[in-house]
């Protein structure tokens, strides 16, 4: 897209630079009375216009070496952003994976193992939590309550393994996980869609 | 001793709860219960067993992030006050998620306006049916 606007740009400098040189030149020997009409003043004529145009390309280039700058830091924002939600996209499916992998160890009262995953997918749950981009497509009331919800869920674990008179829900807990995996999912189809 | 801030919360939400206008939710804890306010901001109150088996209330501040913002609890706790406060906000909390008051007025009125209260339970138990022309599995 850029090559073709350089080059655009270009042919059009030259007709241009043309047609003002042919009409300049007219106009100028027009002018001039018969008796003035010699080789050295019309080569002069040329001369004094071929600079004038050669000011105006050189002005012409320099903006439109602006405009392809203008132009490839888009694109440059453009392909940044792509790769941002890429990253991102590769991010969130890596977490459902954690949860379905919580959900797993749940299952199999492996209480050790879910709050050690809880606290690795706690971290990265924090770093998306600051993201502009993820916040820009979640709806932060759902999320906020759900990532209060994990956080109360990992508390009662420890409290679990302290003391295992303080009973856990484990079917409420499931279905918290449940609740954030498809807040997750619903930002990585939101994001494969852009 | 409670945080002076945290007091005037917890004094303002008992208020509140003791009057009908707060909306409590159970959470995963066995006896835990969640209230959000506003923007998503929650607050959680908990009564848990400790180390040796010692009973203490935890009372949580989430912000609307869902980020713990505020912790605190009685297991340590020598001010009598404060001990009392978290004890009976916790109760009032309690007894709203599962409208104790309702029911405990609602079996008032009931005692009160039958002659007989009560009556017999009989369990009785569907048999499945069993065809004797189906094979059996062994």
């Amino acid at each position: 897209m850029v090559k073709r606007f350089i080059l655009t740009t270009r042919i059009k400098i030259w007709i241009i630079a043309t047609i003002i040189f042919i009409v300049a030149l007219f106009i100028c020997i027009s002018c001039l009375p018969p008796i003035d009409r010699t080789f050295i003043n019309i080569l002069n004529i040329v001369g004094l216009i071929l600079s004038i145009i050669g000011i105006l390309i050189a002005y012409l280039q320099i903006l439109s070496i602006k405009e392809v700058t203008l132009a490839i830091q888009t694109e440059v924002k453009e392909s940044l952003k792509k790769n941002k939600s890429m990253l991102l996209i590769s991010d969130i499916s890596k977490k459902v994976s954690m949860i379905t992998e919580i959900q797993g160890f749940l299952r199999f009262n492996k209480i050790e193992m879910c709050v050690l995953r809880m606290k690795d997918l706690k971290l990265l749950l924090s770093d998306l939590n600051s993201d502009k981009q993820f916040s820009s497509l979640v709806n932060k009331r759902e999320f906020g309550s759900s990532y209060s919800d994990f956080h109360i869920d990992l508390g009662n674990f420890h409290k679990f393994l302290l003391n295992e008179k303080n009973i856990i829900d484990k079917e409420k807990i499931n279905a918290n996980l449940e609740q954030l995996s498809t807040i997750l999912l619903g930002v990585e189809f939101k994001l494969k869609k852009q | 001793m409670i945080p002076e801030r945290l007091k005037k919360i917890v004094s303002l939400l008992k208020e509140k709860t003791l009057t009908k206008k707060a909306i409590w939710n159970k959470t995963s804890g066995q006896d835990e219960y969640k209230l959000t306010i506003g923007e998503g901001s929650s607050i959680v109150v908990s009564e848990n067993f400790g180390n040796y088996n010692q009973e203490y209330i935890t009372i949580c501040i989430f912000n609307s992030g869902g980020d713990l913002v505020e912790r605190y609890d009685n297991e340590q706790e020598t001010d009598d006050e404060s001990n009392s406060l978290v004890l009976s906000f916790h109760k009032s909390a309690r007894d709203a998620y599962y409208k104790v008051d309702e029911t405990m007025e609602h079996l008032l009125d009931e005692i009160s306006k039958l002659d007989v209260v009560g009556k017999k339970e009989e369990k009785t138990f569907d048999l499945p049916n069993i065809n004797d022309e189906e094979d059996l599995p062994f």
